[in-house]
């Protein structure tokens, strides 16, 4: 389906950069980075897909019925320990037009192609948000509730899923999304995650930064941030 | 056999929707329900041909090596299960329906957004039309493709290694334009000339949806047409679509209005939606569908109607261009790339491509450069050689339907360019002369342009697709030939109803102040007819004037084109405006203003040689604005705003030593950079790159997906002190250990590596040399190793 998203945050944008709370920037620049957004928005043709799929736990993981699909690891389990017996899978992409321009600034003005770099990561990010939006609705009306987004390559849960989770929602078909043989998605600027639906409201909060293999090297971390929004975040 | 049906022939519906139905779906590979259950798939075939079908796709669509993977089938074996399935079930109904073999996407994609290199697709789809072509289809289908360059490597690997009729259909969504980004036009008018025998539309939307796209579709090719349809829109939570059957068929009727002559059902259809598609247009005689196709060219993202005078640009040339010329040698793309898209900035419509250098391989180069002016511009190209195995080698990889520049009336030139034109559904530019040498006169020209259209024609090459250049002379030399050249350009416009192409500037040659000539000629050469001259579209009078003329001409209603580009609502310039004489070198770098920069330097050079610019203000400057960056004064993109002025301040040192010394260029020394096997993130490697360059070194970039035996060789070949390697992900880390193996066993280069997810500690662990741990650092080490 095709998703909108009108607007990106320029707080995010500067974030992803690494920008400093207290730098400030150039009148110059902080037009340049105004423009890039709004390239951004003229460039993406977000679009997602996700699926409903019940699960069964089984000694090698959570096995999405009626596929071969396995969900393997103890960061999933404890993740989605609340999950009574369904989950949804999602995918979204904001198309190889945005990947096009991240190539060609890189040529023309090198500093705009870096920009652009991070308006397309946060511009995946505000589509994966939309898509999660969905699919809590089609939940909460059937009264029940979804933990957060949780991706292959958080925790244990190995990258290496990336290919079959693909298939698994036909998302070559259904949205233009591939995968290279070294796992990498393209379009690059795409996000997959699986949710799972609970009776009640979650009780885990989930830190990625706790399971995340950069937590010692992180300079985002140091400076108390973090490259993913917080649910509160996201809910704003 | 396929194309002289009087009447609509019908297509099947879904084979997944039906194997989905009898819980069938649910296998790894779905094709392997041809071997395990050879009733169930002989049935659903048997119910389409019940219910009106008269071509039938064999059950294929996903039967390719790469989606086969390590499942144990193989592509030969899935085939002719699947052949004969399908015959089973036409002799079982004793019915005289069509078999075609049925082909998807490979589900990869192709360089340079995915790691798909184009031989590979190539394989992979011959592989299967081949074992089709054994299993005795009557014609193999390429359906809901979405890049349209997969689909004609697809296309030529049907046509040189098969006899079957080709279907070709892509997928596209409501804004009319597939995933991958194709407009319904490039797709019509590229795979038109590909010679396939049937094009149209399959899946991602329902009827009428799809209906205003076929519109467009059919007004860009009179082949027949073909409409595979899903049953509305999908609800993503059970998978069902919300048309019914005889919605279906009511929407899809109307399909008939436009002259489509192959009607069926995609995604959610069933032998019910064909009953009542058939019930509803069984009776429906097809009306005879004329479409008047006006003469363009295209990318696979961008079609350009020669519908008034277009732009071709000429910079991408190495013709006495002493700083081209080198970084075709170097292979220093950025130079090549920057070259096309300043001239698109400019206004070129179309860009002409010429990579002729004595000592080069042209083939290769050329190649290589239409692939990456395709991976970052959608304007059409114009492939301009001399050498037919460079042309045709360019040709194969080109994305759309390009421009060949160019035949001409020599017997040997028309045998050995006219085939590959037709071959790979290119338009021509025909160049009057021949064995008799230049024409002197209208007539002459006028002559040879009547030998070359019929010999095109000849061949299949329609007459939009034969361009004619009447050659322009240089005035100063020949007095008398420009008005012979425009009389030309008058009567073959008139006489065959071709378009006609000039190039401009050669004109003046040899004359002061030549811009008033060319302006003049080109302004004479458009009223005489002149649809495409070739010119430098940086030269903003020149653009002009074709700007100017499509007003006058009524070719650019309401003016808007002229308006929008002259009205003085220009964009914003990309730095701030030029205070920049006044300021230093040295402030110009810091502030990042590239205008400011290219001037102070211009000024400093009154004072200083290239080398004390260099050692006293750019590589201080550098330092400082790098030590900013260190403290968080300043963020990445302005580090690479500053490292930006710097470079244009190199090159302008650069272009005074070779016009001194005769080219000898400015390096502080080597540096590979390569993102590593496997991995096409390279956006860190471009800018370690960027910030490398600007601070004076020479970079080779060998891009991404490297092989490690290509890194060693290049080490050797060029004596590299140091190599820089980067990787994104988990996963691509190995394949740079691995790298570093490499290069250990067969040289003594340093390394450094870099990229999201390395550390220092793993870095070490690796063998690398250094760890950078961002592009700041980078430069640091490379004024270690290489000072």
């Amino acid at each position: 389906m095709l998703l909108s998203v009108e607007s990106l945050s320029k707080n995010e944008v500067l974030r992803f950069l690494n920008a400093d709370a207290g730098l400030t920037l150039p009148p110059s620049m902080d037009a340049l980075i105004d423009r890039c957004i709004e390239l951004t928005l003229e460039t993406i043709h977000p679009v997602g897909i996700y699926h409903p799929f019940r699960v069964v736990r089984t000694q090698y993981g959570l096995k999405l019925a009626d596929t071969p699909f396995i969900l393997p690891g103890k960061s999933i389990a404890a993740f989605f320990s609340e999950v009574r017996d369904t989950i949804y899978a999602m995918a979204v992409t904001v198309g190889p037009a945005m990947d096009r321009l991240i190539r060609t600034k890189m040529i023309t003005a090198a500093e705009e192609g870096v920009i652009l770099d991070t308006c397309g990561a946060v511009a995946a990010e505000a589509a994966a948000d939309r898509l999660e939006l969905e699919i809590r609705g089609a939940v909460s009306d059937q009264g029940k509730f979804l933990t957060d987004r949780y991706s292959p390559g958080y925790g244990d849960l190995p990258l290496e899923l990336q290919p079959q989770l693909l298939t698994l929602l036909d998302t070559s078909r259904r949205i233009g999304l591939m995968v290279t043989g070294s796992v990498l998605m393209t379009p690059s600027k795409s996000v997959t995650a699986v949710l799972g639906v609970t009776d009640a409201p979650p009780s885990a909060t989930y830190n990625r930064c706790d399971d995340c293999k950069l937590r010692f090297h992180c300079a985002l971390r140091k400076a108390g941030k973090t490259c993913w929004k917080t649910r509160t975040e996201s809910v704003s | 056999m396929l194309e002289n049906a009087d009447r609509i022939r019908f297509l099947d519906g879904a084979a997944g929707t039906m194997l989905q139905k009898k819980g069938l779906l649910s296998a790894k590979v779905p094709e392997s329900v041809n071997l395990t259950r050879p009733e169930v798939v002989q049935e659903i075939h048997r119910e389409y041909i019940r219910a009106g079908s008269d071509l039938i796709y064999a059950m294929t669509f996903s039967v390719n090596r790469y989606k086969l993977g390590d499942s144990g089938y193989t592509v030969g074996e899935l085939v002719a299960a699947a052949v004969a399935n399908a015959k089973a079930a036409r002799d079982a109904e004793n019915a005289g329906v069509k078999i075609g073999l049925d082909c998807g996407p490979i589900g990869k994609m192709l360089e340079p957004n995915g790691d798909l290199k184009i031989g590979d697709a190539y394989e992979m789809y011959r592989e299967v039309v081949t074992a089709g072509e054994r299993a005795g289809v009557d014609f193999v289908i390429f359906e809901t493709m979405t890049d349209l360059l997969e689909l004609k490597t697809a296309i030529l690997a049907a046509k040189e290694n098969t006899a079957l009729p080709i279907f070709a259909t892509m997928s596209f969504e409501a804004n009319g334009r597939t995933f991958a980004g194709v407009p319904v036009a490039a797709a019509a008018l590229t795979l038109d000339a590909l010679g396939v025998a049937a094009l149209g539309i399959n899946c991602s939307l329902g009827p009428d949806q799809i209906y205003p796209l076929m519109e467009e579709m059919s007004r860009w090719t009179e082949k027949p047409l073909i409409v595979k349809s899903n049953a509305g829109l999908p609800n993503l939570i059970t998978n069902e679509y919300d048309l019914s059957a005889e919605d279906f068929a009511r929407q899809s009727a109307r399909f008939a209005d436009l002259g489509v002559r192959y009607i069926g059902g995609c995604c959610g259809t069933t032998p019910d939606y064909i009953r009542a598609l058939v019930a509803e247009l069984k009776d429906r005689e097809i009306p005879a569908r004329t479409a008047d196709v006006p003469a363009a060219v295209c990318s696979g993202e961008r079609v350009v109607a020669i519908d008034r005078v277009r732009v071709v640009g000429e910079r991408v040339n190495p013709t006495g261009k002493k700083r081209f010329k080198e970084a075709l040698f170097n292979n220093d793309m950025s130079y090549i790339l920057s070259q096309a898209l300043e001239q698109t900035a400019a206004g070129a419509d179309i860009l002409d491509v010429n990579v002729g250098v004595p000592g080069i391989d042209e083939p290769q180069v050329l190649v290589n450069v239409v692939k990456e002016i395709q991976g970052v511009s959608d304007v059409p190209l114009q492939i301009d050689s001399s050498d037919p195995k460079a042309l045709e080698a360019a040709l194969r990889g080109y994305n759309g339907h390009p421009r060949i520049n160019s035949v001409n009336g020599e017997e040997v030139n028309l045998n050995a360019i006219l085939p590959l034109v037709k071959k790979y559904g290119a338009a021509v530019i025909g160049l009057t002369l021949d064995e008799a040498g230049l024409p002197a006169t209208a007539d002459q020209r006028v002559a040879v342009a009547a030998k070359i259209i019929e010999r095109a024609e000849a061949v299949g090459i329609r007459r939009r697709d034969i361009v004619i250049d009447c050659l322009t002379l240089t005035v100063s030399a020949q007095q008398d030939q420009a008005l012979e050249t425009l009389e030309a350009v008058r009567r073959v416009k008139a006489e065959f109803g071709v378009k006609t192409v000039l190039g401009v500037s050669n004109i003046s040659f040899g004359l002061p102040d030549r811009e008033k000539i060319n302006v003049s000629f080109l302004t004479m050469a458009m009223y005489a007819g002149l649809d495409l001259p070739i010119i430098n579209p940086n030269n903003q009078t020149m653009i002009g004037a074709v700007r100017a003329y499509n007003v006058l001409s009524g070719s650019d209603e309401h003016s808007a084109e002229y308006i929008s580009h002259h009205s003085g609502a220009v964009p914003a310039p990309k730095t701030a405006p030029a205070v920049g004489t006044a300021m230093t070198l040295a402030e110009a770098i810091e502030a990042g203003l590239r205008t400011a920069a290219e001037a102070a330097t211009e000024k400093a050079l009154e004072e200083k040689t290239p080398d004390e610019i260099i050692n006293t203000i750019l590589i201080p400057t550098l330092d400082k604005v790098g030590v900013r960056f260190e403290k968080n004064e300043i963020f990445l993109p302005q580090l690479i705003q500053s490292a930006g002025a710097a470079q244009i301040s190199f090159e302008v040192l650069k272009r005074k030593l070779m016009n001194e010394s005769g080219g000898a260029a400015i390096s502080r020394g080597k540096v590979i950079l390569a993102t590593v096997k496997g991995d096409i993130h390279d956006i860190g490697k471009n800018i370690v790159k960027v910030l490398l360059e600007n601070s004076g070194y020479q970079v080779i970039d060998l891009g991404k997906d490297v092989e490690p035996n290509l890194i060693v060789e290049t080490i050797q070949k060029e004596s590299v002190p140091l190599v820089g390697l980067s990787a994104l992900m988990t996963t691509t880390v190995k394949s740079m250990a691995e790298t570093i193996d490499v290069i250990r066993a067969q040289s003594d280069c340093k390394i450094m590596v870099g990229g999201a997810v390395l550390t220092a500690d793993y870095a070490k662990r690796i063998g690398a040399d250094f760890y950078g741990k961002d592009a700041k650092a980078a430069m640091d080490i490379a004024k270690e190793v290489i000072g």
